[in-house]
């Protein structure tokens, strides 16, 4: 996944973020009250300064007199007004997109998860903060132009509780909904996504697994297309069961229904045979007697001629066998002339739910990336093969370069044995750059080392073939090969204890291959820690869509307070606007897009100018120039440092990527959320108690 | 009841028979490009989602209205077809289609940009559904996945699944609009995406390698039949679809009509290269057969009608020799009207050369001509060139009695010379006379002795290299007969390329066998023609025939055996 910025330390985060929110705030107050202190005079002469003490004090008063039950009690006729709008419609609306939305998806693309988590989140904000902005942006403007607010005013409530009552109510509504979208969501994802796969019984063929804990007869074979994907089935030959290979991040369970029948001299055993091709996933296998031995054996499918006749002790003696040009005699795990069927076992195999398309895997990323020149040298970034995106930096093959990932605070239950048996799990996105053609049917070949700095222990170099785009999995075994210093001899060592000695690490990977190149990034490098579930990461998600809402409600509410239906509806609007592109804004505010500021642009536009060419240096041009230099680029400045960031607060591409969402992100986000709903309501507050309605 | 509860109801009644009518819609409507496909037996059933999704997935699976369109044709009406889907997302866009289509191209960019390509490919199906009728998102969007996403990924497979993804790209667009430019994109893609990229070899095993099952195949389905699974062999039935379809009487757009003419023949004769160097009976029985028939075909291109925009009428390239005879009858009747006219204004120009640079011209259709002397003749050619206006104006001069009908031959010999310089320039353009040779030499019995036996030689450098030498001088001496009697292979990049690729062999086989460079080397031509051309020399230096031939290096160290 892609994280072009990073996540601060929480409290980092607050120490720094807070300091710099109250001095904007207090800047923004000061400014606030002087230009209110300057009204009262213009408006009320020399009584002014007094008006204006009155009206903070008072403004004062009622924030230290605010009843929770009052407060509960707005919230209440807030919820119930917008329930009496009928905001429910909305979820009207997401169910009509839901049932069109198989129209537009397809399961079949490369990253389908990404694709339907992506949908459903978007839909749902779209429709949850478009329905805030609405309901809170004419909220306030509709109830002042009925009238309607003199029946709340005239009650024993203050106008704090008013205004806090209305975003409670709002946000509670919105909650509701969001909660009821987030539901529906899930089980679409999960249900759209799901899926099986044919196990075509005549594809499998018999092989032999050989490993150190002895020979395993297996069956192995592509399982039917689905979705544009199709697995390579591994079956245990004696169990039934098994599982497929890992294919656009997911696999699937295999298992077998199995049906035994003893065979007799009646048994048709030809009749059963041929019934496999009747279901596609029907195997039919027997169990022989064989000599001494009973095992299971497979008739292949290419099977000819079968003659059988009743054996002595019980079953069917196979007299004569053609096991066809396919097969292979020498094998053990096929029916052979003199072997005695004991059983007929007719199994079904059938492919589960997909496992880990929708996950929330728990990255334990570095705290710094470092690249190593050819020199030896320590840089901040590597070599640029010239590509527009320069997230990722690379380094060249078979020289001394590598990049050096700095991990800390890495512990041992984070990792539990039983979850990863074969080691540590280290994921790796790489990507690839070649400066030749090199072997095309071959992956560009690469190497990590794990370094402790102050154990001084090295691991021997892992060498993998890198795939592009796709993130690779590397166990490095609990016990490693490992040296204490480059010229040290490589012996037996504990990863634990020698290598991640106090949790610390050093990634170190270079590229093996001449000439070509591997392109990283900070993210791109990470310890795999417990993976987490999906539902939790998905309402993590939706949390994120939620904090957003509550922003935007007080944005609506806020301006509600002095500015009438639609102003305010456009006041929020470009608020949400100017907030979900702030970046962008703020790079043509700091003039770094190429094409000048706005007026600039628009300058360039009527005139056809292309925006990487210098303007002609005419007098127009220039006024251009000066205005956007002296006018919009401030004020665009100021509006964005004012505005939050509502882009930063999303973290569906966390949930749609597969990664869990830091609970230190989402308490950063809500610290964000509050830090501007506090100078909010105040701001409201203050203004609403300035209108006559409210005192 | 009062009037207002009467009023409610009547409204909560329409909005239940509008959701109701949502769901016959739904499954009406439901897009044809996309199979709900299902497993069958055990494996499906625990796949089975039982909620919201499990309806919509049930209800897609007739998709009526689009198997209606199939069978009916719908979807070939010149204003193509009208998708359910895309209209609903431009109704969606409420008016604010056009910068919806904006944001969305820029995302396109975007997301290409940051290599997030999931999203890109999502975002190219959205700016589809917007854009339907609008041919340019088909090329441009369809490109960009087949040459510029592909290349992107490092490993072959992933390339492939992408070129792959823009044909079908391409081949969804036809659903939609009936454009030559789109059957030619995707003839295009299929044969020189797959059969011309650095993965060739690659991308036509993966082309090659059939699906177990129909239903599985990623490829669009043909419109004709094609003798095999074979990049080019598909290509081409693209490229004759483009013909029948100019037959029928649509307007071809985007390619000149010759060169639509001759791709069919082109990806026969390409089919026939890249299958005889993979498969060496296919070299030994049948290629030679396969090279008749793609001669046949290319000769055919000259039968076909084609539109030339410089004349605004139809020509047929088989005329050439007609309208040759033709203005070869015009100039003999205006030289008659003043014989001996022709070759005095040419002995007039003769006698303002140089006489040592005439002599060289003279030579001019000799062969192995040194480079000065090419060049030499090469700027003499149109100051000696007598053309019919020079001789008109000599008789007009001479005299002008004559004057009413040498102006009618003029105009005669204009008109034939417009009509013989078009076609000439049709022929030009799709090199007709070289890809006939090539047809007619591979297709000869010498022709197919040459391949084999280069074959045989190389199958013996690749035993043991000391034992090539003498099949490689074997089959050298038949290419020295074959090369004498097609001269214009010598100067062919594409032979001469195989040709210099077995000579480093065969350097590599004399090295083996402790033997020198034979000085009456029989290709020594295909070498030579290889060398770097002299450089042109700027305006004003006069070249002579004593210029010193340029500096030319041995040929490239060989190879290690077996590359």
């Amino acid at each position: 996944m892609v994280i072009e910025s990073d996540i601060p330390d929480f409290w980092t985060f607050l120490t720094e973020g807070g300091l710099r929110w109250l001095i904007v705030v207090g800047i923004v107050a000061a400014v606030g009250l002087l230009i209110s202190f300057i009204l009262s005079l213009v408006n009320h002469g020399p009584k002014g300064p007094g008006i204006f003490g009155r009206r903070f004090l008072d403004f004062l008063r009622d924030l230290g007199s605010l009843s929770p039950r009052r407060t509960w009690a707005m919230a209440s006729l807030a919820f119930m007004e917008a329930w009496r709008r009928r905001v429910w419609a909305v979820l009207l609306v997401f169910f009509a997109v839901l049932l069109f939305a198989p129209w537009f998806l397809r399961p079949d693309a490369k990253e389908p998860a990404r694709l339907y988590i992506d949908f459903v989140m978007f839909s749902s904000s779209l429709l949850v903060l478009g329905l805030s902005l609405v309901i809170s942006a004419f909220s306030m403007p509709a109830d002042i132009a009925n009238k309607t607010i003199h029946t709340v005013v005239t009650k024993p409530v203050r106008s704090p509780e008013i205004l806090l009552g209305r975003v409670l109510g709002f946000t509670g509504i919105g909650t509701v909904l969001l909660f009821c979208m987030g539901l529906v969501g899930y089980f679409f994802v999960d249900r759209g996504l799901g899926h099986g796969h044919e196990i075509v019984a005549a594809d499998l063929v018999p092989e032999t697994i050989r490993s150190q804990r002895g020979d395993t007869e297996v069956l192995r074979g592509k399982t039917g297309m689905t979705y544009k994907h199709a697995h390579v089935a591994t079956i245990n030959l004696a169990t039934g069961d098994g599982e497929t290979d890992l294919v656009q991040g997911h696999r699937h369970l295999i298992t077998a229904e199995s049906e035994s029948i003893e065979a007799t001299a009646s048994t048709n055993v030809q009749q059963l045979l041929d019934d496999r091709g009747k279901e596609r996933n029907l195997d039919v296998l027997f169990q022989v007697r064989r000599g001494e031995e009973t095992r299971l054996v497979r008739p292949p499918f290419s099977m000819g001629k079968l003659a059988t006749s009743p054996a002595g002790g019980g079953g069917l003696l196979i007299d004569e066998i053609d096991l066809g040009k396919s097969a292979d005699p020498r094998r053990e795990d096929v029916p052979k002339a003199r072997d005695v069927i004991v059983s007929i076992l007719r199994r079904r195999y059938s492919a589960g739910p997909p496992l880990g398309l929708l996950t929330a895997r728990v990255a334990h990323y570095a705290d710094a990336l470092g690249f190593r020149d050819k020199q030896g040298q320590m840089k901040a970034t590597g070599i640029s093969v010239g590509y527009e995106w320069e997230y990722r930096s690379y380094l060249e093959g078979a020289t001394p370069e590598a990049a050096l990932w700095k991990f800390t605070g890495l512990k041992a239950e984070d990792y539990p044995r039983d979850e990863f048996p074969d080691g540590l799990r280290i994921n790796v996105t790489l990507s690839v750059f070649r400066s030749h053609k090199g072997e095309i049917d071959k992956g560009v070949v690469a190497n990590i080392v794990l370094r402790n700095e102050k154990t001084g222990f090295e691991t021997e170099p892992i060498r993998f073939t890198t795939k592009e785009f796709e993130t690779l999995t590397l166990d490095v075994p609990y016990s490693v090969r490992a040296r204490r210093g480059a010229d040290a001899p490589y012996g037996d060592a504990e990863l634990w204890r020698d290598i991640l000695d106090g949790g610390d690490a050093i990634v170190q990977l270079q590229c093996d291959d001449v000439q070509q190149f591997l392109g990283v990034a900070k993210r791109d490098v990470y310890f795999l820690a417990s993976e987490k579930g999906f539902l939790q990461n998905f309402a993590k998600g939706y949390l994120g869509i939620w904090m957003q809402m509550v922003l935007i409600i007080g944005f609506g509410v806020m301006f509600g307070t002095f500015l009438n239906a639609f102003v305010s509806l456009m006041a929020t609007f470009c608020a949400a606007l100017v907030g979900y592109s702030a970046m962008f804004v703020l790079e043509i505010a700091t003039q770094r897009l190429p094409g000048g500021g706005a007026l600039e642009s628009a300058f360039r536009l009527l005139n056809r100018d292309p925006i990487t060419t210098p303007l002609n240096p005419s007098l127009t041009a220039k006024w251009f120039q000066s205005m956007d230099f002296f006018l919009f680029n401030p004020v665009l400045w100021v509006i964005v440092q004012a505005l939050p960031d509502l882009s930063v607060l999303g973290c569906g591409d966390f949930v749609a990527s597969g990664y869990d969402v830091p609970w230190n992100m989402l308490a950063q986000q809500a610290v964000r959320v509050l830090g501007f709903m506090l100078p909010l309501l105040l701001m409201g507050h203050y203004i609403f108690k300035g209108r006559e309605l409210a005192k | 009841m009062t009037h207002r509860s009467r009023s409610f109801q009547r409204k909560v009644i329409y909005l239940i028979l509008m959701a109701a009518l949502l769901l016959p819609i739904s499954w009406l409507g439901m897009p044809g490009e996309r199979k709900a496909k299902q497993p069958s037996g055990a494996a499906g059933q625990q796949a089975e989602p039982p909620l919201l999704t499990t309806l919509t997935h049930q209800l897609s699976r007739p998709r009526v209205l689009a198997r209606l369109q199939q069978e009916r044709g719908f979807s070939r009406a010149d204003l193509g077809d009208i998708d359910a889907g895309s209209e609903t997302v431009k109704l969606f866009t409420l008016g604010l289609h056009g910068p919806a289509c904006t944001i969305l191209w820029e995302r396109s960019r975007y997301y290409q940009k940051v290599e997030s390509w999931s999203k890109l490919a999502a975002t190219v199906d959205q700016i589809r559904k917007l854009q339907p009728h609008f041919i340019l998102v088909w090329r441009f969007q369809g490109w960009n996945l087949s040459y510029n996403v592909s290349v992107e990924w490092d490993d072959y497979k992933e390339r492939y699944y992408w070129v792959v993804e823009g044909i079908r790209f391409i081949d969804e667009g036809q659903k939609y609009n009936v454009d030559t430019r789109l059957i030619w994109d995707e003839g295009w893609f299929t044969a020189y995406k797959i059969g011309k990229s650095d993965e060739q070899r690659q991308f036509r095993v993966l082309f090659r390698d059939p699906p177990k099952r129909e239903e599985e195949d990623s490829l669009p389905k043909l419109p004709h039949a094609v003798a095999e699974r074979d990049n080019w062999l598909h290509g081409r039935a693209s490229f004759v679809e483009i013909l029948d379809l100019i037959d029928a009487g649509v307007t071809p757009r985007g390619q000149s009509q010759v060169i639509m003419a001759s791709e069919p023949a082109k990806c026969t004769i390409r089919y026939i290269s890249a299958k005889s160097e993979e498969d060496r009976d296919f070299l030994a029985n049948s290629a030679g057969v396969w090279w008749g028939d793609a001669l046949t075909e290319w000769e055919k291109v000259t039968q076909r009608k084609i539109r030339s925009y410089v004349l605004d009428e139809d020509v047929y390239l088989k005329d050439v020799a007609k309208y040759e005879d033709d203005r070869n009858q015009a100039a003999a009747k205006l030289d008659a009207l003043l014989p001996g006219k022709r070759e005095a204004l040419l002995q007039a120009k003769m006698s303002q050369i140089d006489p040592a640079e005439l002599k060289v011209w003279e030579k001019r259709d000799q062969p192995n001509l040194t480079p000065g002397e090419q060049q030499i003749i090469f700027r003499l050619t149109p100051l000696l060139a007598v053309n019919d206006a020079d001789v008109l104006q000599a008789i007009v001069a001479e005299r002008p009695d004559l004057r009413e009908r040498a102006d009618a031959m003029a105009v005669e010999l204009v008109r034939i010379e417009n009509r013989l310089s078009a076609v000439r320039h049709q022929l030009q353009t799709i090199n007709y006379d070289y890809w006939r040779d090539r047809c007619e030499a591979e297709a000869s019995e010498l022709g197919r002795e040459a391949r084999l036996k280069l074959l045989a030689a190389h199958d013996k450098y690749r035993q043991d290299p000391a034992t090539a030498k003498a099949p490689y001088e074997e089959a050298f001496a038949v290419w020295r007969k074959l090369l004498d009697k097609y001269k214009s292979f010598v100067q062919d990049g594409e032979i001469g390329d195989e040709l210099i690729r077995e000579m480093r062999r065969y350097e590599v086989a004399l090295e083996k066998s402790v033997a020198p460079w034979p000085n009456d080397f029989p290709l020594q031509d295909v070498i030579d023609a290889r060398k770097p051309f002299p450089p042109i020399p700027k305006t004003g230096v006069r070249t002579t025939i004593d210029s010193p031939p340029p500096a030319i290096g041995p040929l490239p160290p060989p190879r290690a055996p077996g590359t």
